[in-house]
């Protein structure tokens, strides 16, 4: 489908590394080409010669879920699923000859036009859409897409029950520093793509539009993954993961199921991610919950979006074990005061680049994860066995813990 | 011995029903009946065994959720599994593990107990457990108990299902229709002169309105009312708050709520989202409050303004230009122990009375001393006081603002001191007069300027 937003640079950058983030993130595979039109000569980069240039790409906007993005310096990137395929090859056609025997020397085609593929080079165009003057900031641009509504999540939620969500489950790792800049991975996020199943299951909405409704959608999303999760022989050489539940989810029969056949070898290493809107519902619900899952050996992370979360909900006056933090800019002024935890159990999530990683290190955070964090070594799933010692989640004190 | 029906372990291993005897799953007195013949012959052969009760039935109400029951039952069966045990569930509630002693069984009663202790009066009395080679009267005497108790099983509603999203439409066409006096009330809150209740002035400081919506969101042939689903409720709010609003503007003039007969009436105060605090309609409905000479204070409920602390401090400074008051609503005991709630920097902080605060365990007392000092009593109110306890209680920390019950009736009784026309009326009918938002259910009152009068009152009455 293609999608022409209309001149809106700054917005097309952020939307641009949200999209390639997300990218990442799901491990989703798409290709992008960068038309890198702040590279023309001063004569070829008049008004006519940008808006010709990007008529060239007119073939590539008509590929398969293709969206283009004008960013501040005059580039143009287009993303696309699939190879592209004639496509490309019409729109690279159409570049060369648009400056072939136009100057002296000509404008180098191949410098002009970049083609990416990602997730593996998901950080050279993140580097791109930065330098071209986008702020620094991984802040959620404004969706322009409709928020679900509720006869739309009453539709999403029949048409969960009927879905096969395996293709949409994501294994994202979170990794401790090494030497040498290496990263080790220390637990696997699972998660279900919340945006490949809105294109598939709701096309043209957002799922996150909404809080309240999205809310009501993760409690659907949580037992899924939950059946995944005790499905025959998937927890028998499962490297330590996490998951994303509500309190009402630790509470419930299904998370009891999975507790009750969780290996020995894994108890102690299961991290379960809570989102503070939930636990501030019911606080008295959550101390149960906490100390029912504390007690049986399970690590509790609060998700924190906004900083400004951390002076109102503390994370250790809450009792959570661990915080996750999310990368932005608002984020990179704070400082581990602020942390309401010990800066060795915060997790540092949607690290995109050499500054997150750094502001990470200065303030000693523990762990990091998103697309610029890759895990030296394979997880201990596809070996049978478990990482480094030094890098698992810290185990329960006691023993007892894993026993009543 | 019968399935349950619900357990720790359903769908793997079915074996694990027959560890469980439940009486919700049985016919009536079978599960007393089971348990006692249990008891009578592990009493035979008591070498090895132990017996574990736990009290789930002293819990502090609302307690036991069914989340309390699931996940102790999990607890007992585990053990159960382990150590050729059995579980009881009578009527009463409590759960009866009988099984053979062992090591690892030794922690159990503490963990159950430490568990539960935040619902417990008496955390201490929550479990009992009994090496039957030393004594079994006690089970013995317990499973008699059970058997000889004859008191009606306590309610036990099947969960309501789920709330379609599609409900939301037609609750939305009922708020349309709905009278709102119908469906809204107020509430006033007081400052209290003075330490003693008798003789102390009652001084209003604005009155609540808050909106019911039980009376017109019936439950739906596809699942429950809209009003038990929190998160429908949450997306249904700046509906109804726009809804609120209109309303409350369309009443002006013809004796709604912002028409009080005694023009320096305390301010009204509405619950409202953050979200509609920061859109263009408050901002309209706030400009027509100030033309007619109201104003009025906004309440927000802590799980939505700490959620987005921004968003609230954007809504905190909107709110206090406009000239309204920031109230920080639903701080209960937990939240004053695990999170800040002064951070969020409101103008006044209600916290809801609950009979923990007077008796949470001395490891906790500090903690909450503490959070009181943060906040500072100036900016507390005590609300849900609807007895006697939640005043006493206040007072002593030194809080001096109150909203509930109880305090409707004092302001109520005081009214009646001071009204010529007290003996026409009954102290209930003062009490619902004051809180009716609309004309009509004041159409009886002589003295209408009383129920909105800013003047303090007093129980010691006019002279």
């Amino acid at each position: 489908m293609a999608h022409v937003l209309p001149a809106a640079p700054g917005r097309d950058a952020a939307t641009l590394i949200a999209r390639v983030t997300s990218s990442a993130l799901s491990g989703v595979a798409r290709r992008a080409l960068v038309l890198r039109l702040s590279r023309l000569p001063p004569g070829f980069a008049r008004p006519h010669h940008l808006r010709l240039a990007r008529a060239a790409l007119d073939p590539l906007r008509r590929a398969d879920r293709a969206e283009a993005f004008e960013l501040p310096n005059s580039d143009t990137a287009v993303l696309w699923r699939g190879q592209g395929g004639p496509a490309l090859q019409a729109s690279l056609a159409a570049v060369a000859e648009l400056f072939a025997g136009a100057g002296d020397p000509d404008p180098d085609p191949a410098a002009l036009c970049l083609v990416l593929d990602l997730p593996e080079q998901a950080e050279t165009l993140l580097r791109l859409a930065r330098e071209s003057g986008a702020t620094e900031s991984t802040a959620t641009p404004p969706d322009p897409r409709p928020p679900l509504d509720a006869a739309g999540l009453a539709a999403l939620e029949g048409a969960l029950t009927r879905a096969d969500l395996t293709r949409f489950v994501r294994r994202r790792p979170v990794c401790v520093p090494g030497p040498g800049g290496s990263f080790h991975l220390a637990w696997e996020k699972r998660a279900l793509a919340v945006g490949d199943l809105e294109a598939a299951l709701a096309p043209g909405r957002s799922c996150r539009g909404d809080p309240w409704l999205f809310r009501r959608l993760t409690l659907t999303l949580e037992r899924r993954v939950l059946a995944m999760v005790i499905a025959p022989g998937e927890l028998a050489r499962a490297a330590p993961f996490a998951l994303d539940l509500t309190v009402g989810g630790v509470l419930g029969p299904d998370f009891l199921r999975f507790d009750a056949i969780l290996p020995a070898a894994l108890r102690g290493r299961i991290v379960l991610d809570l989102q503070a809107a939930d636990i501030l519902s019911d606080l008295s619900t959550f101390r149960f919950a906490r100390d029912f899952a504390q007690a049986r050996g399970y690590r509790l992370l609060l998700k924190c979006c906004d900083p400004d979360l951390l002076d109102a909900v503390p994370p250790a006056r809450l009792g959570m074990d661990l915080l996750c933090l999310r990368w932005s800019s608002a984020l990179a002024s704070c400082d581990a005061t602020r942390f309401g935890i010990a800066p060795g159990r915060v997790v540092l999530a949607g690290v995109d680049g050499p500054a997150a990683i750094a502001w990470g290190r200065s303030v000693g955070v523990a762990w990091f994860a998103g697309p610029a964090i890759v895990p030296r070594g394979q997880p201990g799933a596809r070996t049978g066995t478990h990482p480094d010692g030094n890098v698992t989640v810290p185990r329960p004190s006691t023993a007892a813990a894993a026993r009543f | 011995m019968t399935d349950t029906g619900s357990g720790w372990d359903g769908t793997r291993n079915a074996s694990v029903w027959s560890f469980v005897t439940d009486a919700a799953a049985s016919f009536p007195g079978s599960a007393e009946r089971l348990l006692h013949d249990a008891a009578v012959r592990a009493a035979r052969h008591p070498q090895g065994r132990l017996a574990l009760v736990l009290h789930l039935s002293r819990l502090r109400p609302p307690a036991p959720r069914p989340h309390h029951a699931r996940i102790a039952r999990a607890i007992l069966q585990e053990a159960a599994l382990r150590r050729d045990g059995h579980v009881f569930a009578p009527r009463n509630g409590d759960l009866i593990l009988i099984c053979t002693n062992g090591p690892d069984l030794l922690a159990l009663p503490e963990m159950l107990g430490r568990l539960l202790r935040l619902d417990a009066p008496e955390p201490a009395a929550i479990v009992s457990s009994w090496r039957l080679e030393q004594t079994a009267e006690p089970l013995l005497d317990y499973a008699a108990g059970r058997l000889a108790d004859r008191a009606p099983t306590p309610g036990t509603r099947p969960p309501a299902a789920p709330a379609s999203p599609l409900a939301l439409d037609a609750l939305a066409a009922a708020v349309q229709r709905a009278h709102w006096p119908d469906i809204t009330r107020r509430q006033t809150a007081v400052l209290l002169a003075g330490r003693d209740l008798i003789g102390t002035a009652l001084r209003p400081l604005f009155r609540e309105v808050t909106v019911t919506l039980a009376a017109i969101d019936p439950a739906q042939q596809d699942g429950g009312p809209v009003s038990g689903d929190a998160c429908l409720l949450g997306h249904f709010a700046p509906r109804l708050d726009a809804a609120l609003l209109a309303a409350l503007t369309d009443a002006l003039g013809n004796g709604g709520p912002l028409d009080a007969a005694d023009r320096s009436a305390p301010p009204l105060h509405l619950n409202l989202a953050v979200s509609t605090l920061l859109s263009p309609a408050f901002g309209a409905f706030a400009v027509r409050c100030r033309k007619a000479g109201r104003m009025l204070g906004a309440e927000v409920a802590l799980p939505e303004a700490a959620a987005d602390p921004s968003a609230f401090a954007r809504a905190r400074r909107l709110a206090n230009e406009t000239g309204w008051a920031l109230v920080l609503d639903g701080v209960t005991c937990d939240a004053l122990l695990v999170t800040r709630p002064w951070a969020l920097r409101a103008d006044l902080v209600k916290l809801a009375w609950s009979p923990l605060l007077p008796d949470l365990p001395a490891a906790e007392r500090p903690a909450l001393a503490a959070a009181l000092a943060a906040i500072g009593v100036a900016r507390l109110v005590l609300c849900d006081a609807d007895d006697e306890a939640a005043i006493r209680w206040g007072l002593a920390q030194g809080i001096r603002r109150f909203q509930g019950k109880h305090v409707e009736v004092m302001l109520a009784a005081a009214r009646m001191l001071s009204c010529p026309a007290a003996a026409d009326c009954t102290l209930r009918q003062c009490v619902e007069r004051a809180a009716a938002t609309g004309p009509a259910a004041r159409r009886f009152c002589r003295r209408p300027d009383l129920l909105d009068t800013r003047a303090p009152a007093s129980l010691a009455g006019p002279g």
